[in-house]
């Protein structure tokens, strides 16, 4: 972000290494002159080392960013419908087929957003070798003799009358190293800096982004990413996918405020590999559990019904005649209540209706259970009821002898588990950090250069700051007034 | 707790439109030459001694509210907005020189004065913390992306001072023209901060605008009647203004900055957001990634919340590209500053609340 060259320190510092270095070309050389007889390869190179072309790669990424968060994107739709008859129904025929054609329905892994991401990565790498280079050489071989012009042209500086019976150099330099400034002192030409960890800030900020893009791609090598949603009821035992051992959920343990927002959300499990019961923990919202290689995270939960007493009563009395418990996960096949026998003809955990008007089951959850039962009297005929466990009032066939109430239900917790391994992740983490930490060092650390050169009886010293005019200008001020020169200036230092 | 907080909060929006109002008077000051050159002077420094006081009793209300609710401020819209509103004063004193800098006052205060206004237009009530925002990474989050979103305001304020500044030098139809768009929307904005403040204090919620066809179920409706909303506030509002001013406002606050270098509000705008773009690095990225890792095993999920921070760190991304490298100054760098704004402000209390969540867990 930061480049030595293009900096209003001017040509001096960094013409030296530039014409040292001749093996690449100077960053700043005019295009129409290196496209001449340059291949195809230096031709990319010179594209992704520029500035202009990152911004415009920045400006795509965010724009396509924000036209993702407008459409619906796929598996985050409330519909059973899929993707193709969904989406030209809610954006329309035309629309709604060029969203699909285009990949806008997946979009953050479409191809042509993938290629974006790709092309910054490529920025990234080509425009900070580009200028690392330079920048190298700027700090570690800084020109202690710039030309003369070079001092007094600089937006801050002062003069000062040489000592008597001193060097002219030695008491700035003295001063200097007094500041913690880094003091070449050579030929009565003096350069000094401090805050060079700052120049680099910008380039650690660019391999952290680097290593978070990289850690995000390696989800692409076989076996590095596992990601997978497991639904384990109360009690019940998983085998958690891609291992060989097995989770069991003791207890689903859910917790409100009074005003019933969700206050704490985990699952007591045990982990069992081998036959044996390994750990017991729990799995929090916030607090993963961690066994061999493989993180398993609290999610969500569902609430199931689990059992139901169903009272089975005379339709023309009213009286009871029994009742029988219901396993709605498992249900038994058979009841006998007086003088009923009642089997289960059909079973729909998740009912409804499908296009054509036939019940079938929405899913495999416990939602909305009902049953198709066949009952048959002592000696009687035997007849088919609906049972609805939620709506037991609702009733296909209002003639038949018997009816059901539903006195009281069951509930059970599934625990929503994600069973999730990402070898990239601590690329991420460390890419994550290094960003951070990179652009606090940028913004934090002001690299400050000072030259000064004799001239005749006044020591000339200019001053440059690679942030704000403003951050030299106390500095500079003390420092001038120690070495008793009434000559400051500075361009717009004040403010 | 919520009287408290109401008292503390009327009292600290005294004190900020008070700050506000002795900085345009002493801009007006500084026009007249009867008056002696120690009279203005007199007057900035009291304007920027108030601002310190409201900055006190923000401060208080941040503590207190932390205090009495048990938990970081860091969950409603109020709570975001407040903390912007808040960093937003503190670079302003930072920056002000001790009041020196007057024009950057009036400007800054108006800003901040909206920021907490339109805060003041959400549910003070604090909510409780769901299962997935009880995290220190959460905090952290939260707190360094306002925190940098209150320097980035001021920056974005300052690079507004300085298009008004050079507007006559070089002018074009179109920058005239976003000017006065961009004053039509602060104001409207502001308008609609009022608006909505006085309703919640006097009535208890927004009245509905849009005939009821309009207002379904669906949350859009009702964003849709807030837009509307603000449109009719800000057209009275910017009306009014303009008949004060006797003209355009673009022109009106071109008269507020005349006389300051333009390279002064150029470097003031790049302070700025220089201040701002670590933090919000920190918080819109560094710790949200981190956060959702933790949370939920999922660092980037392209939640719209997310999406939303990374956009507006993009476009800041863009702008320190262009003018640390690319040599982008002065008008250019000052318009992606304004615009980058608007959209830190959707990714802080708009995306939230207006985008669908792509997941089912951003509730819990």
């Amino acid at each position: 972000m930061d480049l030595g060259a293009a900096a209003p320190v001017g040509p001096a510092p960094a013409a030296a290494p530039a014409a040292a270095a001749p093996a690449t070309l100077p960053a700043g050389a005019p295009a129409s002159l290196a496209t001449q007889d340059r291949g195809i390869l230096e031709q990319t190179w010179d594209f992704f080392a520029s500035v202009r072309v990152a911004a415009v790669i920045i400006g795509l990424i965010g724009l396509a960013s924000a036209v993702g968060t407008l459409i619906e994107q796929e598996g985050a739709y409330s519909s059973w419908q899929p993707p193709d008859s969904y989406y030209p129904e809610r954006y329309g025929l035309a629309l709604g087929s060029f969203l699909l054609r285009w990949g806008l329905t997946q979009l953050y892994t479409s191809w042509w957003y993938l290629t974006l991401l790709l092309m910054l990565g490529a920025s990234l790498v080509v425009g900070s070798l580009e200028r690392l280079v330079p920048l190298w050489h700027t700090l570690q071989r800084p020109n202690p003799a710039p030309p003369a012009a070079f001092v007094r042209r600089l937006a801050h500086g002062f003069s000062y009358p040489v000592p008597r019976g001193e060097l002219p150099l030695a008491a700035l330099s003295r001063a200097l190293r007094d500041r913690r400034y880094r003091v070449i002192d050579t030929d009565g030409r003096l350069v000094a800096d401090r805050g060079r960890w700052g120049r680099w800030g910008p380039y650690i900020t660019h391999l952290g982004v680097l290593l978070v893009l990289m850690g995000a791609l390696t989800r692409a090598i076989p076996g590095f990413y596992f990601d997978q949603l497991i639904w384990v009821r109360d009690g019940d035992i998983a085998k958690v996918p891609n291992t060989s051992w097995y989770v069991r959920n003791e207890q689903l343990l859910l917790a409100s405020y009074p005003d019933g927002t969700p206050r704490s959300l985990r699952t007591a499990v045990t982990v069992i590999d081998g036959g044996a019961e390994i750990l017991r923990s729990q799995v929090a919202v916030n607090h993963p559990l961690s066994y061999r290689q493989m993180q398993i995270f609290q999610t969500s939960f569902q609430q199931e019904l689990g059992k139901a007493r169903v009272v089975v009563a005379d339709r023309r009395t009213g009286a009871p005649i029994g009742s029988f418990e219901l396993d709605l996960m498992q249900p038994d096949r058979n009841f006998l209540v007086g003088d009923y026998v009642i089997a289960i003809q059909e079973y729909y955990p998740d009912f409804g209706l499908d296009a054509g008007g036939k019940p079938e089951t929405r899913s495999s959850r416990v939602q909305n259970p009902s049953f198709l039962l066949e009952i048959t009297p002592r000696g009687g005929t035997p007849f088919r009821q609906w049972l609805f466990v939620l709506l037991p009032e609702l009733e296909s066939d209002t003639h038949t002898p018997v009816r059901f109430q539903v006195p009281e239900t069951h509930q059970v917790f599934t625990s929503g588990l994600r069973v999730h391994r990402d070898v990239g992740l601590p690329g991420v983490e460390l890419g994550l950090l290094l960003a951070g930490f990179g652009v606090l060092l940028s913004f934090g650390i002001p690299h400050r250069r000072i030259w000064a050169l004799a001239a005749g009886d006044r020591v000339v010293v200019g001053a440059w700051c690679n942030r704000y005019p403003g951050c030299l200008y106390r500095e500079l001020t003390a420092l001038a007034q120690h070495l008793g020169s009434a000559s400051y200036w500075s361009e717009g230092g004040a403010d | 707790m919520i009287t408290v907080s109401r008292y503390l909060l009327a009292g600290i929006l005294t004190v900020y439109v008070l700050a506000t109002v002795l900085h345009i008077r002493c801009l007006a000051m500084l026009r007249r030459v009867d008056l002696p050159p120690v009279q203005p002077r007199r007057a900035a420094v009291l304007s920027f001694r108030v601002i310190l006081t409201g900055l006190a009793g923000h401060t208080g209300l941040l503590v207190w509210r932390w205090l009495a609710a048990g938990q970081p401020p860091v969950v409603t819209g109020f709570d975001a907005m407040s903390l912007v509103a808040w960093s937003a004063m503190l670079c302003l004193v930072l920056f002000a020189r001790g009041g020196r800098r007057v024009a950057l006052g009036a400007f800054g205060t108006t800003l901040g004065l909206i920021l907490l206004a339109y805060a003041a237009a959400f549910p003070i009530e604090s909510r409780p913390l769901v299962p997935t925002l009880q995290s220190h990474w959460q905090v952290l989050r939260a707190f360094s992306t306002a925190l940098g979103s209150g320097a980035l305001a001021v920056g974005g304020a300052a690079a507004a001072m300085y298009l008004l500044r050079v507007r006559e030098g070089g002018r074009t139809w179109w920058e005239d023209a976003g000017l006065e768009a961009g004053s039509f929307a602060a104001v409207a904005w502001a308008g609609f901060a009022a608006l909505a403040l006085g309703y919640r204090w006097l009535a208890g919620d927004l009245p509905r605008v849009l005939p009821r066809v309009w207002l379904t179920a669906a949350p859009a409706g009702k964003y849709l009647d807030t837009l509307v909303l603000a449109l009719l506030a800000g057209t009275a509002l910017y009306g009014l203004l303009r008949m004060a001013a006797g003209g355009p406002l673009r022109a009106l606050g071109s008269r507020a900055v005349t006389g300051i270098s333009p390279a002064v509000l150029d470097q003031l705008s790049y302070a700025g957001v220089a201040a701002g773009f670590p933090l919000l690095t920190l918080g819109t990225i560094v710790f949200a990634m981190l956060h959702a890792q933790q949370a939920v095993g999922a660092y980037w999920a392209w939640e719209p919340t997310e999406t939303w921070g990374l956009i507006a760190w993009l476009v800041y991304t863009g702008y320190l590209h262009l003018r640390r490298v690319h040599g982008w100054e002065g008008r250019r760098t000052a318009w992606v500053a304004i615009i980058a704004f608007p959209l830190l402000v959707f990714a802080l209390v708009g995306a939230p609340n207006v985008l669908p969540s792509r997941s089912g867990t951003a509730g819990m």
